[in-house]
């Protein structure tokens, strides 16, 4: 394994001679972005900082309680980012995507690193934490695709929705080619990125293993799970989404609410 | 088998209620053929909707095999009382695809069709079986319209509630589907609600309209 290069306020501030010169070339062109470059890098060095210092805290946790406590943030700020992505709002799949988020990133998060890592206990804050916010980034995009493409496609296609609710079918029925579609347009972006990676892009959790010395081949197969566990969670997470919405688009007579009606086509 | 008790019927409009049609009674026996009339946009495709759920009506009753709609399963009663649209959304796949689809679906008992049935179900229809195994987005109005009756009688409802059904057929076709239609409804059981504007249709058929009249 190679030696670990540990970096020094020195190296820092030579990295930012880098900002220096974007600056001058704001400055020449007058591109008038001086002020936000500079405020943009401070805050860089802030909230990075910040950060390092919450998670020497948090990797230092000896109880599963605050832990959790911390996952939940996570999920919240995570949810809060998946709701205000949606374009049209339905009563209630607030609720539904909470759920589903929660559900799908903690399943694989605990199953990663009970079962496949086998990290003892599993809920380890430096294995955890960073699995858990990796998790959930990717599946709130997910959940937030397949859920904007299932309730506008449900609008644009009611239609043909109600032709088959017309013939006998259930919502369930009614709704399968679009739900299908729903969660093949959330995993999309996952699938693309396992198609590639290693190729054209290196993902930068492996980046940031083999910068800190590790042994590729083990950096590699720690990414491995990661893709793996990724699409998991992506896929539970968005056929979760659409399950619980399904249910929020249909009332009792098995007919399409009347606010899918409104506001035009 | 169908009766309708002082039914009302409104649809929400820019957030308000309008209302539509109100007072409407009517009672639809085995045998029956009732042309259903009205001006456009009085709601003859909201009564029809209602009549199967799709839509909720805002007062009165209506029964079907003496129970009240509301008391049936939802998916049950729409595979005993078809409302065919005026203009089917025929979505991907091919003429056969759609044809068979509603088969597949829990609530449905009718026996899928096989293709020999499907090929003489095309003539009786006077449509060329080769529309079989075209994609369905190429139909013309007029063949879509009787694709959409003769998978709807596959089904094997009892009542089929249609919306101008011979408006896209040339007089050739239209003597064909009425007939077929006639004939429908005097095998077994059944019954049929149809919304119609040709005067000289409506008059071939035994009983006076249903004229539905504004509320307002």
């Amino acid at each position: 394994m190679n030696e670990y290069i540990h970096l020094t306020p020195f190296q820092i501030s030579l990295s930012a001679g880098f900002v220096l010169a974007a600056g001058i070339i704001s400055a020449l062109m007058r591109l008038g972005l001086l002020t936000t470059l500079m405020v943009a890098s401070f805050r860089t060095v802030v909230q990075l900082s910040l950060a390092g210092a919450v998670l020497g805290f948090v990797f230092g946790l000896k109880t599963i309680w605050l832990v959790l406590l911390l996952a939940l943030m996570m999920v919240l700020l995570a949810w809060r980012e998946a709701i205000a992505r949606q374009k049209s709002k339905i009563k209630g799949t607030g609720l539904d995507v909470m759920i589903s988020l929660s559900l799908s990133s903690f399943l694989v998060t605990v199953i990663v690193t009970g079962v496949v890592i086998s990290a003892k206990p599993f809920w380890t804050p430096y294995i955890f934490i960073p699995l858990l916010g990796m998790i959930l980034g990717n599946t709130l995009t997910g959940i937030s695709l397949a859920l904007d493409s299932f309730v506008s496609d449900c609008k644009s296609k009611r239609k043909e929705i109600e032709d088959r609710l017309l013939l006998g079918a259930n919502p369930v029925e009614a709704t399968l080619h679009i739900a299908r579609n729903a969660i093949r347009t959330g995993m999309m972006p996952m699938i693309n990125s396992m198609s590639i990676v290693g190729i054209v892009s290196f993902p930068g959790m492996m980046t940031g293993q083999l910068l800190a010395g590790a042994d590729p081949k083990d950096a590699v197969m720690y990414q491995i799970v990661v893709m793996f566990m990724l699409v998991a969670s992506t896929a539970l997470g968005s056929l979760f989404t659409v399950w619980l919405t399904r249910r929020r688009l249909f009332n009792n007579d098995m007919a399409l609410i009347s606010s899918l009606y409104e506001n035009g086509k | 088998m169908l009766v309708a008790d002082n039914v009302a019927i409104a649809v929400a409009k820019n957030g308000s209620v309008q209302a539509l049609a109100d007072g409407i009674n009517f009672r639809v026996n085995a045998g029956d053929i009732l042309p259903v009339t009205g001006i456009s946009g009085v709601g003859k495709s909201t009564l029809l909707r209602t009549l199967v759920r799709l839509h909720s009506m805002s007062a009165g009753q209506i029964s079907f095999n003496n129970i009240p709609i509301n008391d049936w399963h939802p998916a049950k009663l729409r595979t005993q009382v078809i409302y065919i649209p005026q203009a089917p959304a025929w979505n991907d796949g091919t003429v056969l695809d759609l044809l068979l689809e509603p088969f597949k679906f829990k609530s449905v008992a009718a026996p899928e069709p096989e293709y020999r049935q499907l090929v003489h179900e095309f003539a009786k229809f006077s449509l060329q079986s080769e529309l079989l195994d075209q994609p369905a987005s190429l139909l013309s109005g007029g063949e879509a319209q009787r694709v959409a009756i003769m998978r709807a009688m596959l089904l094997e409802p009892q009542i089929l509630m249609l919306d101008e059904p011979t408006a896209n057929l040339d007089s050739d076709n239209q003597d064909v589907v009425i007939n077929l239609l006639k004939n429908w409804v005097s095998e077994k059981a059944r019954a049929i609600l149809w919304v119609v504007h040709d005067k000289q249709i409506s008059e071939s058929f035994s009983r006076a309209p249903l004229e539905i009249i504004s509320a307002s």
